[in-house]
């Protein structure tokens, strides 16, 4: 035995950290070509990402692009002549009003026909709708639902749209002997929610047909993403067209699950350390977003998350280690003659074990950045539907607990040298629903899935993988 | 870490081609024993020494003096380098029995005596299999569990791997009189 460890011994004296000769000269030749041609290809890792990010943007517009060409939306009122309404061209709607030039645009038109000593006088006609003038001219968008649940004295509606799909909501109506019109609107939809007796309202689409509409008690006109303004004394205008841009920022709260994947780095492939585990007990978010969409529906989303969660670490392994002890008795040999007993000492080797049963709760606190491109599909009754993806960037504030290192020992997280950010790959969904003229519902559920290591080595990955779902508000300017 | 080594890393970091090749002048004996002894011949260790370096310059800023020293580090690497190197080369490895392994017998007398370069040789005869275990246990300091690990083996594999490059080294050795096993 102890022949056996001297050879190995020597072996290992002799060899470690020893020296072979190498040709210096002809073994850097190839490296130095090996690296030049490297240099050549080398793309940095962000842009890698960034491609990626932008590929999926790509596709999710495109999806969202391809679906809303296929489903054109169509007029929700079937077109039938009505024996009790009087059918009503374009071109004499457009007679009546003195101020509306048919070769004008809409928006000539709007600022032509709806000059402010009009409109102020429209609101003492028409004494309880109350005008804001300044909302006119800046052309942002009136809010019907409540002037209109008042009595109103006017005789037409007119909705001017280019060619672009609207729901306007009208319910409620008092008005006797009006009629309420969509020009150029081949896709508008009027949409009734409550009938009574009245009888003369109509709805006109393209200037074509006449379609009666069920009395009703009070008229509102809701339209969250359309400028809608008020024409005159016995007119109103609904500028259908949408505004190019819409900035909605919201505050959000809600939940996340997150799993923490702990790899051991191989060159010959990752290793995953199956014997131990870290997972979200609770997360909590607050959100603070900022969305600019555009009218047809690409939108662009970043802000501010504050992320607060407990982790359980769990971590369960048996190291067994070769140690050596010296100087131990081998063996004892007796002389059957002489009765001496002789004792053989030597080194050996033992193999040991040692058991680690760890568990612990680790807390994190992070911010996130994301940066997010989508589109929004517009639904029915005021609802949209939204899909994102893009790029997250974590930053991790702090960081308390036990994780699994190399050779399984445990680490506190506050030893652990972490990158000073991480970046994860950040789909989400975004459900909506607008409240009022300002105010929207927002559900969005996310997911992200972490595309760097959160710490600074080369021998241990830590990737970072949630699911969550916020709720919260919109404020939709 | 000395001020030489401190500006061969920075230098290496910023891509100078001049502080590369003072590294690789520094460390390449050193690390081409590494390869030579996982290598099955010279051939086979002066690619890997080729590609461990390749890897320590493209890796070389993630080292952290903070967590031991840069020659560590670095044989860390050409393990690696060479274990992959082998990977590749090899669809498994050759655990041969060793019955068959060992060829021709050496004096232990002159086994003592073996330089540097003998004992590169004499390793380089071990079936690869024992080769690579031993390297890693014994000179490289790596743990069964370790070892089993990188091989993609399990622990048991791994010490009898150990057990018969023992042997397979007393096997090879002439004068066994005091050999326990």
């Amino acid at each position: 035995m102890r022949e056996r460890l001297d050879k190995v011994q020597f072996i290992k004296s002799k060899l470690t950290d020893a020296e072979a000769p190498v040709d210096v000269q002809a073994m850097w030749s190839g490296i130095e070509s090996a690296l030049d041609d490297a240099e050549n290809t080398r793309r940095p890792l962000g842009f890698m990402w960034f491609c990626l990010a932008l590929v999926l943007s790509s596709a999710v517009i495109g999806i969202g692009w391809k679906l809303s060409d296929a489903n054109p939306a169509t007029p929700s009122t079937p077109v039938e002549e009505s024996p009790k309404a009087t059918p009503v061209q374009f071109a004499e709607v457009l007679n009546k009003e003195t101020t509306i030039n048919k070769e004008e645009s809409t928006d000539e038109l709007y600022d032509a026909s709806i000059p402010t000593e009009e409109v102020n006088d429209a609101a003492s006609v028409a004494t309880k709708i109350r005008v804001d003038a300044t909302d006119l001219k800046t052309r942002r968008m009136l809010d019907f639902s409540e002037t209109l649940n008042h009595e109103l004295n006017f005789s037409e509606i007119i909705a001017f749209d280019s060619n672009e799909s609207h729901d306007f909501n009208v319910s409620k109506s008092n008005i006797e002997n009006s009629s309420i019109r969509t020009v150029d609107s081949k896709n508008t939809k009027l949409i009734l929610n409550e009938s009574s007796d009245l009888s003369d309202i109509h709805l006109i689409s393209q200037a074509q047909t006449i379609e009666p509409i069920k009395p009703v008690q009070t008229l509102q006109l809701q339209s969250p993403s359309h400028d809608i303004a008020l024409g005159s004394n016995d007119m109103i205008f609904v500028d259908a067209k949408t505004k190019s841009w819409a900035i909605t920022p919201s505050v959000s709260a809600g939940s996340f699950i997150t799993n923490f994947d702990w790899r051991q780095i191989e060159e010959n492939g990752l290793i995953e350390r199956n014997n131990s585990f870290e997972k979200d007990l609770v997360g909590v978010q607050l959100s603070g977003r900022l969305n600019v969409q555009h009218k047809k529906g690409i939108s662009f989303e970043t802000g501010v998350d504050y992320r607060n969660h407990i982790t359980k670490f769990q971590h369960n392994s048996t190291i067994e280690f070769d140690t050596t002890l010296l100087n131990v008795l081998l063996s004892t040999n007796t002389d059957v003659e002489t009765g001496e007993v002789t004792e053989m000492f030597g080194d050996t080797t033992i193999t040991a074990s040692k058991t680690l049963d760890v568990l612990n709760y680790n807390k994190y606190k992070s911010l996130r950045v994301p940066l997010l491109v989508g589109y929004h599909l517009p639904l029915k009754k005021g609802w949209e539907l939204g899909a994102k993806a893009g790029i997250a960037m974590d930053f991790f504030t702090k960081q308390d607990g036990l994780v699994v290192g190399t050779s399984d020992q445990i680490n506190e997280l506050s030893s652990l040298k972490f990158k000073s950010f991480s970046t994860s790959l950040l789909m989400s969904a975004h459900i909506t629903k607008q409240l009022t003229r300002f105010i929207a519902l927002s559900v969005r559920p996310e997911f992200s899935m972490g595309l760097t290591n959160t710490l600074d080595s080369e021998i241990v990955e830590r990737h970072q993988y949630s699911l969550g779902v916020n709720a919260g508000l919109e404020f939709r300017f | 870490m000395t001020e030489e080594i401190k500006i061969l890393i920075d230098g290496c970091i910023a891509g100078d081609r001049g502080a590369q090749f003072k590294l690789f002048e520094k460390y390449s004996a050193w690390a081409f024993a590494i390869c030579r002894r996982y290598g099955r011949d010279e051939g086979q260790a002066q690619e890997m020494l080729q590609n461990g370096f390749l890897r320590v310059f493209k890796k070389i800023e993630q080292y952290d003096p903070e967590r031991g020293d840069f020659k560590g580090w670095m044989s860390r690497v050409f393990v690696t380098t060479s274990l992959s190197y082998l990977k590749l080369n090899s669809s498994k490895f050759s655990f041969v029995e060793l019955d068959h392994a060992s060829e021709s017998q050496i004096a232990v007398e002159d086994f003592y005596s073996f330089s540097t370069e003998d004992l590169l040789k004499f390793i380089e005869k071990m079936p690869e299999g024992y080769r690579t275990v031993f390297n890693l246990n014994v000179i490289d300091g790596y743990s069964h569990k370790e070892i089993a690990a990188k091989l993609n083996i399990n622990e048991a594999t791994s010490r009898s791997q150990l057990a018969r490059a023992r042997k397979w080294i007393n096997n090879s050795l002439k004068n066994k009189t005091h050999s326990l096993i």
